[in-house]
């Protein structure tokens, strides 16, 4: 969530809560003959309001799953995760008086910052990395449909080769996607998305021999990557040279396809970094609730 | 298995109310007996099965019965039908104030703004009905208002009513009132285009339209609000409504640059261009709605002072009429413009002053001893027209406009070009002219609105130009609500569309793709346009607007794909519900069949789900020319 | 700009954007991770021992538990006293106590080792700093010790507070003095002599540190009279015994004498001219009773006065002609701060007089020769790099010291009690 001046009153108020916690634990420690303790009542009191803060903001989750029910915006949703979840941190620090405790309470104190770290990179993350997909990205698709786009690429380009350089033999997958589109087609006529589709060269121009070598050799290779993998566009200016009067708009057209291939590719790798931190930031503050609920157990047991 | 589930019961039933007719009992009625063999292709469509349900019969006929002083329709109301009256009469009356049904799912609806806590601030011009109707650039929908309301209509049986509502999807105008027991068929479009294209009847049709058409627009236009009803009758008279099967029209041009100027045009429904042929291309200057006026900045010689005559009427020979310039003084001294006898001393030296302050004209004293009158009252300073008498001492002065065709531009700046289809009422500027000079009220609104419409249109800064252009590249200036998306806030978490899909059993109304803009996404989801050219031609009347601006798609809906062919973004989407049918040929595979889907504004909750699960707060809902044209969300 | 309905076309429709692989696999691997973590961690780390739940680690006196936990912890109560008294007896600290801490609070376990043992000053001061008792009327200690600096003078050392032993002893002359003889001459060790744990000083003992130089042998020309240290009943009868076995031993040279058998050499007369035993026992305990009893402002000689009884002790009343002197009971204090522990062991190289280091120049009994608060605060101070510690408990005990055995003597009747009331 971009942190901008809606968060005003947040950011004020979160200052406010941990100015006066810091003051009252300052306190509290100075006065304290052994130093703060966690099963002291100040400290138990920092243990469950840090506590209770991780849980509401940990409930995002679960608000996410009944979306339609008005239960409050997801974006204000969102404001309490991340402000609650950074008000949590001081919290901890003043239940626990800076230490690490026994074994049970070190793992947790090091999945707590784990978690805390992964949900700051991803908020940081979150500050420019949608900007900068807008401004890279201008042929940006949806993310579930990059495979589906980048095969249509694919075939889109074989469609313009083969238009002017005759059916290809090296392009089977292509053909056999032309194939399945007429297919379907027939059986739903008027298909709104069904364009027609350039029919190949019959006879196939002489001249656009070169065409279809590059295409085979260079284009077709590269529009088939791996999803993901940013590699520059081929370098189309010696096939340019080449193009004559009847095929230049293709090759034109070709590059658009491999800058837009190339595009989506880099499109991939932005939404990976902006998405991929949850991998550890959800399973594991899923296993620091675990770990939270054996430290509450046990420390009460004992 | 998919099935389109209800919403709740806030909405009447699907479909119409009422009785349905049987295609034996259609064919018995008068009307629809004109031409049966089209009529009975065209209401084939109509018996298309809904799987395990029985047609007991038409689906987009229904016939309903009303008592006295029961309400038919509402002005104000969307609907998307219209009404042929069987037996007994109504009364149509256009009250003078009516506001159309709120608009669901734009950000800021009642129910959001009461829980305060969750509010967010509003981000560039909240989308609202304007209070006053404006005569605006992009089109709205204004609000209804009449000061000068027509006689009500009385409707007899074998009247056609609601048509305007039926085919333009614009709110109702008039309310229509059962005088006696009624009963009336009410019908969906499909039925009454088969009339209209089948023959007599649907002639008789059109031209009822047409005459009640022109005389409403005339009525409720703001332009002619300062004239009595008989004016506006007369005017109606001369009018004519042009529509692009018109003989004055070719290739939808209403009027080319450069012709000369006949008429002013006032757009009863769809949009209008206003362009220019340049050299290097054709620059569009803008598209205008519903209820804008156009074509009257030739007439109303807007960029010239006001042409005021000043003549003596007690003294005529003594002085010729003046010209009322930028200022003019009068008295007995020879630095004057307007010279006084010397002898008669009761007049001063520098009696009076007329002067024009941004365009207004003002009479001022200039501390004579024996005042001036102004229509017969004394007045030191005072706004004058024409019409007013000015009197000094024993001279009266009268002010009279100077005949407009002086010095009028004699042709068109712009092309005219209605997109689609259109109505449009042609009103000759004969008759303008003679109510111009009789009625000073009327030219000086209609100068307001040329001027405005000039500094609008004609005058654009290029910021402003790039704008227009930008808008109507990606055509939002025909839509009323469009969910934008920031793309800088945006983390393209899919939330949004899960929300849809969630709250539409599991079938997601838009996608989260589409054209940019600026920084924005305008998502392929239901633009709500003033003009939809979706709901042209469907079948079986399935596709249409029902309470609001929310567009509805029937659960008699065929598939034939015809709207998602003609919405021009894509926003409708075919699904396929259910099992294959078992009727299907055998050689080719058995398909299950397909419905059309597309976003209703989430008209059962109390606003959009998409805006709402956006936990970024990335998503929006707004009317995009007003929202995209606020300096800082540029 | 690319037209909408170009990118409409592109996208194949989904009808409910199926979790791609990144959700379902965040989803999986979260539970896994989870539960993964959760085992590793139990069987890897051995955490069902006990152990895992530390807090921190437990102190090196109760490490003999080793994972008996329940030893002290009952399931989901705090602490207990109860679990503590299993092993240690710990009685009250003061019956005026306003209100009793816990065991667990002062005696922090799971610290590091060493804290347990080290009870901070910090719990005294918790209450010590305002305190509130149950004494009517209040107490007169003070009531607001923060730290020894702001220590209160030692009680025995405040004002109006002296000595009050029935004895006359001083120091100035025993230790200076210039009629002792030089291999007499002596010093704080000759007569004050550590106890055998080297925490305070054997008491003063006539037999012991006295006799040699007072011994109470009257002037008798007999010889061999020694009046026992005790009661004047008692030292009638002993006297009274004595002369009996003297007259006994001796009867010529007591009654007959001697006649003069050389020339030159003047008969002897015989001691007594009493012609019985008995006129002989009264006639001599008269005479030695005399020269014991004189009164100490008599101005004989020092080396007979030497042997007055009364050159030390004090007269109890007025005596009447023919009846035995009382004698106060001396009262000489044991202990003199009672509340507080000291040990002169540790303080061993410290000389003497660095501490009492009025003696020399004290000449009353009065005199309280103890070193002021000031005087320990030298090497016991808060803010130097080398001090000797400040703690309270280098000094005082907490739980009941009416166990320290020393303390038994509290109720003893020779100890002054005016030094712990104050009175």
């Amino acid at each position: 969530m971009l942190i901008n001046s809606d968060h005003a009153r947040w950011i004020t108020g979160s200052v406010v809560v941990t100015a006066v916690a810091a003051a009252g634990y300052g306190y509290y420690a100075a006065a304290s003959p052994y130093g703060p303790s966690g099963g002291s009542w100040p400290g138990l009191f920092f243990g469950i309001t840090g506590t209770s803060f991780m849980v509401v903001a940990g409930l995002l989750s679960a608000r996410k799953k009944l979306l339609t029910r008005r239960l409050g915006s997801a974006r204000v949703w969102m404001q309490l995760h991340i402000w609650l979840g950074l008000l949590a941190v001081p919290f901890i620090w003043f239940h626990s008086g800076f230490g690490l405790g026994g074994p049970l309470t070190t793992a947790l104190m090091v999945l707590f910052y784990i978690v805390i770290a992964s949900g700051i990179f991803g908020l940081t993350v979150q500050q420019f990395l949608p900007a900068m997909m807008t401004a890279r990205v201008p042929l940006e698709t949806l993310r579930s449909q990059v495979d589906h786009v980048s095969a249509g690429l694919a075939v889109d380009a074989y469609e313009l080769v083969s238009s002017v350089a005759g059916a290809l033999s090296g392009a089977t997958e292509e053909q056999a996607s032309l194939e399945a589109e007429e297919q379907a087609a027939k059986a739903r006529p008027g298909n709104w998305k069904q364009g027609r589709r350039l029919p190949p060269a019959e006879p196939p121009l002489a001249s656009a021999a070169a065409l279809a070598t590059f295409y085979l050799g260079t284009i077709r290779p590269y529009l088939r990557r791996r999803a993901g993998v940013v590699a520059p566009v081929p370098d189309f200016r010696q096939i340019r040279l080449e193009a004559t009067e009847e095929w230049r708009a293709t090759v034109e057209k070709l590059q658009a396809l491999c800058e837009e291939s190339r595009q989506l590719a880099v499109q991939v790798r932005l939404h990976s970094w902006l998405h991929h931190w949850l991998l550890i930031h959800a399973p594991l503050s899923l296993a620091m609730f675990v770990l939270a609920a054996l430290h509450i157990v046990f420390a009460l047991q004992y | 298995m998919l099935t389109m589930s209800r919403r709740s019961d806030a909405y009447r039933p699907d479909g119409l109310a009422g009785q349905w007719l049987a295609r034996e009992e259609l064919g018995q009625i008068e009307f629809f007996k004109g031409s049966k063999r089209a009529f009975t292709i065209k209401l084939n469509t109509n018996l298309a099965p809904v799987a395990n349900q029985a047609e007991p019969g038409i689906k987009a006929v229904v016939r309903r019965e009303y008592q006295k002083d029961d309400v038919i329709c509402k002005a104000g109301e969307y609907g998307s039908t219209a009404f042929l009256l069987l037996e007994g009469t109504a009364t149509a009356s256009i009250p003078e104030h009516s506001v159309p049904t709120g608009v669901p799912g734009r950000s800021g609806s009642s129910l959001a703004r009461l829980k305060q806590m969750f509010r967010r601030r509003a981000r560039g011009a909240a989308a609202s009905e304007p209070a006053e109707p404006e005569i605006g650039e992009i089109s709205r929908y204004a609000s209804l208002s009449c000061t000068n309301p027509p006689l009500p209509v009385t409707l007899q049986a074998g009247d056609v009513f609601g048509i305007d509502s039926c085919i333009n999807f614009y709110p109702r105008e008039a309310t229509v009132r059962a005088a006696e027991r009624c009963v009336v068929l009410e019908m969906l479009r499909s039925v009454l285009d088969s009339i209209r294209d089948a023959g007599t009847a649907g002639g008789k049709v059109d031209e009822a339209y047409e005459a009640a058409a022109i005389r409403n627009t005339l009525y409720l236009s703001t332009l002619f609000r300062d004239l009595s009803g008989q004016q506006l009758d007369e005017l109606a008279a001369s009018a004519t409504l042009l529509t692009p099967e018109s003989d004055d029209v070719r290739n939808n041009v209403v009027y080319s640059e450069g012709e000369a100027v006949d008429a002013l045009y006032l757009i009863r429904a769809g949009s209008i261009k206003l362009s220019q042929q340049k050299a290097g291309g054709e620059l569009i200057f803008t598209y205008l709605g519903r209820g804008a006026a156009f074509g009257l900045e030739e007439i109303v010689p807007t960029r010239q002072p006001s042409r005021l005559l000043l003549h003596c009427t007690s003294h005529p020979n003594d002085f010729p009429a003046v010209a009322v310039g930028t200022t003019l003084t009068l008295g007995r001294s020879q630095a004057c413009e307007i010279v006084l006898p010397r002898e008669n001393r009761a007049v001063g030296r520098k009696h009076c002053r007329l002067e024009d302050r941004n365009g207004d004209l003002y009479v001022v004293d200039l501390g004579s001893a024996n005042g001036t009158l102004l229509n017969g009252e004394p007045v030191q300073e005072a706004v004058v027209t024409a019409g007013d008498r000015l009197g000094l001492v024993d001279y009266t002065f009268e002010l009279t406009r100077a005949a407009v065709t002086a010095d009028v531009a004699a042709t068109r700046f712009a092309t005219a070009t209605g997109l689609d289809t259109f109505e449009v009422v042609k009103i000759p500027s004969s008759a303008l002219q003679q109510l111009a000079q009789h009625n000073d009220r009327f030219l000086a609104s209609a100068s307001g609105v040329a001027r405005s419409l000039d500094a609008a249109i004609y005058a654009k800064g290029p910021a402003e130009q790039t704008l227009t252009s930008d808008l109507i590249e990606l055509n939002l200036y025909n839509s009323q609500n469009v969910l934008l998306i920031d793309l800088d806030r945006c983390t393209r978490c899919d939330q949004c569309v899960r929300a849809c899909a969630t709250a539409h059993d599991g079938v997601a109304r838009f996608t989260r793709d589409g054209p940019r803009f600026g920084h924005y996404l305008v998502t392929l989801a239901c633009r709500s346009c003033t003009d939809p050219k979706c709901m042209v031609g469907c079948p079986v009347g399935s596709i249409r607007r029902k309470d609001s601006l929310e567009i509805r798609i029937e659960d008699w809906c065929i598939g034939c794909q015809r709207c998602a062919n003609q919405c021009p973004f894509g926003n409708i989407n075919m699904i396929e519900l259910g099992q294959a049918t078992a009727a299907a040929p055998a050689e080719a595979p058995a398909l299950p069949p397909l419905r059309a889907t597309v976003c209703d504004l989430c008209a059962g909750y109390d606003g959009p789900n998409c805006v709402y699960a956006c936990p970024h707060d990335a998503a929006i809902r707004v009317n995009p020319a007003a929202f995209l044209s606020t300096a800082d969300n540029q | 700009m690319r037209a909408s309905k170009d990118i409409a076309k592109r996208l194949r429709y989904d009808r409910f954007p199926r979790p791609d692989l990144f959700r379902r696999l965040y989803l999986v691997v979260g539970a896994a991770a989870a539960v993964a973590g959760l085992a590793a961690w139990l069987l890897f780390t051995g955490a069902f021992r006990q152990r895992q739940y530390l807090p921190g680690p437990v102190s090196q006196n109760h490490a003999t538990f080793g994972d008996r936990c329940e030893k002290c912890h009952d399931q989901f109560h705090t602490v207990s006293n109860k679990a503590c008294l299993e092993c240690h007896t710990a009685r009250v600290h003061s019956e005026f106590e306003v209100d009793t801490p816990r065991c667990r609070d002062c005696h922090v376990e799971h610290r590091a080792a060493a804290v347990f043992l080290s009870v901070s000053n910090r719990t005294c001061i918790e209450c010590h700093a305002q305190l509130t008792s149950k004494r009517q009327p209040q107490a007169l200690v003070q009531t607001t010790i923060r730290s020894f600096a702001a220590h209160p003078q030692f009680a025995a050392l405040r004002e109006g507070h002296s000595d009050r032993a029935a004895v006359r002893f001083n120091h100035k002359i025993h230790l200076t003095s210039d009629k002792i003889a030089r291999d007499d001459k002596l010093s704080c060790a000759k007569c004050h002599q550590p106890e055998r744990d080297g925490k305070y000083m054997q008491p003063i003992l006539f037999e012991t540190h006295c006799k040699r130089c007072h011994e109470q042998k009257p002037p008798n020309p007999i010889g061999g009279i020694e009046a026992p240290h005790k009661a004047p009943d008692a030292v009638h009868d002993g006297l009274a015994s004595q002369l009996v076995v003297i007259a006994v031993q001796n009867p010529e040279a007591i009654f007959v004498g001697r006649e003069s058998t050389l020339p030159g050499v003047p008969p002897r007369p015989p001691v007594s001219e009493a012609r019985s035993l008995r006129t002989f026992q009264d006639e001599w305990l008269n005479k030695l009773e005399t020269a014991l009893y004189k009164p100490f402002e008599d101005t004989a000689p020092l080396l007979e006065r030497n042997k007055y009884c009364f050159l030390c002790h004090l007269e109890d009343g007025e005596r009447s002609a023919g009846e035995l002197p009382k004698v106060k009971e001396t009262k000489i204090p044991r202990r003199w701060l009672p509340r507080g522990e000291f040990s002169h062991r540790k303080h061993d190289m410290v000389a003497c007089k660095t501490c009492h280091d009025h003696v020399e120049t004290s000449v009353l009994t009065s005199d309280v020769n103890l070193p002021k608060r000031e005087l320990c605060q030298r090497c016991h101070a808060d803010d130097t790099h080398e001090t000797a510690g400040t703690s309270c408990m280098l000094c005082h005990l907490y739980h009941d010291t009416s166990k320290t055995p020393d303390l038994r003597i509290t109720k003893a009747k020779d100890i002054s009690l005016d030094v712990l009331t104050g009175h």
